[in-house]
């Protein structure tokens, strides 16, 4: 079972409407299976929309009810399923997190978001770890949209070996020219497939709305072996711009890990000389001029 | 950005000459404000909140402007009547049409809408738990006398708080809105030119005979308490 369809959700969360964001989300699930989604992918924060001014009122425990509602959903299709939910953690912190759901429906993992932008971690901790999963298609790892800025979380995944990444995405507008040129940049620093489902709306508490543009996507010299059509541009296998809707795409992972296995620059990484001590390296610190 | 001399011309307040005088520019202000204040709202909401106690019965809201922030407060209090006064017909009316969908959607909250001039407030002398004005402070064409009445209808263990924008609140506050307030900027620079800042609200205070009431500023704004309250922290 190498072959993978791969389905993501672009969907408008609205503030304080759980239930009816819950109901939304499984009618897209719904189309998706529909259309033959082997792993469904929903965004960052699905339930809540971005309200993290009352996290402390809208976070959910994982598991919870919430999560056993979004299994059971797994279940019932057959699918891996993946989502977005604001985390009210054991150790009383909130997260923004990650879930994975088997097609058995049980909670394979969850990653809570490595990094937060100033303005959010007044109110969201950091996770620390980069998990990775191995499902029946290939091995998986969990991102969120603020972290497609930071090379440094793709490749932690690239060191562990993943073959996709699927990032849960809520991304506010304004960022979103540089977050679709870092995504492909992603796609190609970590050699696998991206599943980037990206909500979309206005957040009412600052008037700017959510950037959307969910899709697919892979290294383009890897499509253009999978495909044999030679033609560059063609590394977004689905792109949904603005408005609600689903993306379907298949991908045979087998012939992407065979692809990377030719074509793969691990093998002239030098590691010994990245993230060292400036000290140890007689680098001068970022913003000194020697 | 950084410079040793204000930028905007903060200086002199500049009283507003009829603003909101027509219908269509409330609805444009109104919907802008539903799509995107909510951050605005949430901090004179939860300092609302934080001041409810076992008992009250009744709220004041003096100039509600379209009704947001009383519709807003309403709905996590069902069991108090939220009363809002407003002078400007145009804002009633639209306030009126919020609370209309309000009613539509079977919200829980008791508020009312009426027009009345601020300065000779429709409610008998100490009938409010907490009167309350958001935003409103900058448009009163009599200060002085709806200081005196808030004063008046505040039952004397209750509570007035007034938060407006502070005409000489820190320009690094002014401009972080104004990257978000983008068509709304001019308008928003005329409030803030409207507006007044805090040696001026003392003087008011002092005009009315209520010296002994508290003014402190807070990053954009204005707090105006008739007795000390704790900060709400965002």
């Amino acid at each position: 079972m190498s072959a993978v369809t791969i389905a993501v959700v672009q969907m408008e969360s609205k503030l304080g409407r759980h239930t009816a964001n819950m109901r939304r989300a499984e009618r897209y699930v719904a189309e998706a299976v529909g259309r033959g989604a082997t792993l469904v992918c929903l965004p960052e924060a699905f339930l809540t929309s971005g309200n993290i001014l009352e996290v402390a009122d809208v976070a959910v425990p994982i598991p919870g009810p919430e999560t056993d509602r979004l299994g059971e959903l797994a279940r019932d299709a057959n699918i891996h399923l993946v989502a977005g939910l604001l985390e009210r953690g054991d150790d009383g912190a909130y997260y923004s997190t990650s879930v994975l759901f088997g097609p058995d429906g049980t909670l394979v993992g969850r990653y809570r978001r490595v990094h937060c932008h100033e303005l959010e971690s007044r109110y969201l901790s950091s996770g620390s770890d980069y998990p990775v999963f191995d499902v029946e298609f290939g091995r998986v790892g969990l991102l969120q949209g603020y972290d497609i800025n930071f090379p440094e979380a793709a490749r932690e995944y690239y060191r562990r070996g993943v073959d996709m990444l699927v990032c849960s995405a809520l991304v506010p507008e304004m960022f979103g020219y540089v977050a679709n040129l870092r995504l492909l940049a992603r796609a190609v620093d970590t050699e696998c497939v991206i599943a980037f489902a990206s909500g979309i709306g206005t957040n009412l508490y600052a008037g700017f709305g959510y950037m959307g543009c969910s899709q697919v996507v892979a290294d383009p010299l890897f499509l253009e072996a999978e495909q044999f059509d030679f033609v560059d541009g063609d590394e977004r296998m689905v792109f949904l711009e603005s408005g609600e809707g689903v993306g379907v795409v298949e991908v045979d992972m087998e012939r992407m890990r065979r692809y990377r296995k030719s074509a793969t620059l691990r093998a002239d990484l030098q590691p010994a000389t990245y993230w060292r001590s400036l000290e140890v390296a007689g680098a001068p610190d970022a913003g000194e001029r020697k | 950005m950084t410079t040793d001399t204000r930028l905007l011309d903060l200086d002199a307040r500049v009283p507003q000459t009829a603003p909101y005088a027509d219908i269509e520019g409330v609805r444009a202000y109104d919907l802008g404000m539903r799509r995107s204040a909510l951050m605005a709202y949430k901090r004179p909401t939860d300092r609302i909140m934080a001041h409810v106690r076992d008992g009250m019965t009744d709220l004041v809201e003096v100039g509600f402007n379209t009704g947001l922030l009383s519709l807003h407060v309403a709905g996590k209090l069902p069991h108090l009547a939220v009363s809002g006064v407003e002078e400007n017909q145009n804002l009633v009316d639209v306030a009126e049409d919020n609370l209309t969908l309000a009613v539509w959607a079977n919200t829980e909250g008791d508020v009312e809408f009426e027009l009345a001039k601020l300065s000779r407030l429709p409610f008998p002398d100490d009938s409010a738990d907490i009167v309350f004005s958001f935003s409103s402070l900058h448009r009163w064409r009599r200060p002085v006398e709806t200081l005196k009445e808030c004063a008046r209808i505040c039952k004397p263990d209750g509570l007035v708080i007034i938060e407006d924008i502070n005409r000489h609140a820190e320009e690094g506050h002014i401009t972080f809105i104004l990257q978000f307030v983008k068509e709304g900027g001019d308008e928003f620079m005329r409030s803030l030119q409207s507006a007044y800042c805090r040696e001026e609200a003392v003087d008011l205070l002092g005009q009315a005979g209520l010296a002994d009431w508290h003014v402190v500023e807070e990053d954009l704004g204005l707090v105006i308490s008739s007795r000390p309250i704790e900060p709400v922290s965002m």
